[in-house]
């Protein structure tokens, strides 16, 4: 194994153990034996933060390690950041992703944020309790491709009909998908959204396939 | 047999002459909340009308209990967190949490159920329906040790001490369960039937079964061991891998999410509880037809719940025929 290999899999590692201060250590070991900052993030960060998406999916890991892999990585992001080049950054699709009005409950929403970063994809983080407007705004102002919108209450789960309604009237052509504990395939049908997940894992997939359409 | 003794002796396993149609989880309705004007958000602070709106759920649509409160930021609210009051048709919800600083909870009471923020509005309120009407039980709801140290910490933030900080972790469970247990007991010492207790960020796709045993399940114990009266425990989520555990804390019954079949339920608990559950609140009740409400709870009977009702709370803007379907499919059991 290279120095580069030992430091981009020292990374990821650290990444899945949660371990932030090692990853900031490797992440500036990473600088200083002039591994690329991009090729760190995406080699090392990223990539761990796929094995973090992986064994939750197996119910190796919960949410718990998770938080704690993804204050990790971004302790690292943080370190290399500012060296990387505005150039190498790929277009990908743009998602905004939000908790629908009247919902606080935004554990679920973060995953999927997170794993929709890692994927690398451009994600907007509107929040939790999110009104329609803010949601409209960004598609407008951002261009963003595609709308996640989750619910986690029996009670909430209707703004999710009055945000599709309202971002399919102004703009026929953005994509949305729903997501959240009450919400189901049959539910997102009737109001009229383009895809469901039923996990966070899921949701990147189905993300992917939208944003492919 | 009236609706209370059926729904108690259901919990406790014992004979009846046919399901119980009550109903642990939240069951007011914009359409009930219309018909007896008592509506949200000011049904959450009156008693009066938090007592009416949760007997309408039994006048109106023959729901065979009375459940309070209709939201879970009760005793998060106050012990001190800021909380919205929430709409016609949505829930109020936490918007700060009373200990995101750790120092704040220095400073942290346990509040007297009797007289101090909502905990003393739906205590009223228990009073008011045991004085209302004695063949319908009242079942109060209570918010699970684990689920209130979320709530008044910021549940990532809880979940992250466990990695940083797990001497206040404890510390914080252990008043939570202080705070839940004097609460349990001034419901119940004024005339609540049972207590459902709900845990939802207990969840085992969110703890995983080693946090779960460790960080909710022996609280969640304490709390159940406490209390005077039969009581069931709700887990939002696939509550499969903790099944076990659940039962272990010794509540009567167990409130199933409609994602958790029934049969498997029962083949691993036996007759360790009662089953409650599971209709899908959404795609069915609220989403359904009548028709469709009565094959699902048909379905449920058949699988042997001990209490035929919705896997979550009942949906606001649920119709009344959809409720009053579930109920008959219950009623129209009778003999079979």
């Amino acid at each position: 194994m290279t120095a580069k290999d030992e430091i981009l899999n020292g990374l990821a590692d650290a990444v899945v153990k949660g371990d932030e201060s090692k990853c900031i250590e490797l992440a500036n070991k990473a600088l200083e034996n002039n591994i690329d900052a991009y090729e760190a993030v995406i080699n090392g960060c990223t990539c761990g933060m796929s094995i973090v998406s992986d064994k939750y999916e197996k119910r190796e890991m919960f949410v718990p390690e998770i938080l704690m892999a993804a204050r990790a990585m971004n302790g690292a992001v943080e370190v290399l950041k500012p060296h990387i080049k505005a150039d190498e950054i790929k277009e990908t699709g743009k998602v905004a992703i939000a908790v629908v009005l009247g919902d606080i409950h935004d554990i679920g929403k973060n995953l999927v944020k997170l794993l929709l970063e890692t994927a690398g994809l451009t994600v907007f983080d509107l929040g939790k309790d999110v009104v329609p407007e803010d949601i409209l705004d960004n598609v407008r102002e951002e261009k963003t491709d595609l709308v996640a919108l989750s619910a986690l209450m029996t009670t909430s789960m209707m703004e999710m009909k009055e945000d599709v309604k309202l971002l399919k009237e102004e703009f026929p052509n953005v994509k949305i998908m729903v997501g959240g504990a009450p919400v189901s395939q049959e539910f997102c049908d009737s109001i009229g959204a383009d895809g469901y997940a039923d996990n966070a894992s899921e949701a990147i997939r189905v993300a992917q396939r939208l944003l492919a359409e | 047999m009236n609706d209370k003794e059926r729904f108690l002796a259901s919990l406790k396993l014992k004979k009846v002459d046919r399901v119980s149609a009550a109903c642990p989880l939240q069951t007011a309705t914009v359409e009930m909340m219309e018909e007896t004007g008592a509506a949200w958000p000011e049904a959450h602070r009156d008693p009066e009308k938090m007592a009416n709106l949760a007997l309408a759920a039994n006048r109106l649509a023959g729901i065979e209990s009375a459940r309070v409160p209709f939201d879970l930021c009760v005793e998060a609210e106050t012990v001190g967190s800021q909380v919205s009051e929430g709409r016609l048709d949505s829930q109020p919800s936490i918007r700060r949490p009373a200990f995101r600083k750790v120092e704040a909870f220095e400073d942290a009471v346990c509040p007297d159920p009797l007289s101090d923020g909502r905990m003393a509005t739906v205590v009223e309120a228990v009073r008011i329906l045991a004085e209302a009407d004695e063949t319908v039980p009242i079942i109060a709801g209570i918010t699970g040790p684990f689920t209130l140290a979320g709530q008044v910490r910021g549940v990532e933030t809880l979940l992250m001490d466990f990695f940083d900080r797990m001497d206040f972790v404890k510390s914080l469970l252990k008043y939570s369960t202080n705070v839940l247990k004097t609460y349990g007991k001034a419901l119940v010492d004024n005339g609540a039937d049972a207590v459902v207790i709900i845990d939802p960020s207990a969840g085992s796709e969110l703890l995983g079964t080693a946090h779960y045993r460790e960080m909710a399940f022996p609280y969640c114990k304490e709390l159940v061991k406490s209390l005077d009266v039969p009581s069931i425990l709700h887990i939002c989520g696939d509550s499969k891998p903790i099944l076990g555990m659940m039962a272990e804390t010794g509540v009567n019954g167990i409130s199933l999410d409609h994602l958790v079949d029934v049969n498997e339920t029962r083949e691993f608990l036996g007759d360790r509880t009662a089953i409650i559950g599971n209709i899908n609140p959404a795609d069915t009740l609220f989403l359904g037809t009548p028709e469709k409400v009565k094959k699902e709870s048909l379905e449920c009977i058949r699988k042997g719940v001990n209490v035929l009702s919705p896997g979550c709370g009942i949906p606001t803007r649920t119709s009344m025929k959809n409720i009053k379907a579930m109920v008959e499919a219950a009623r129209e059991s009778a003999g079979k």
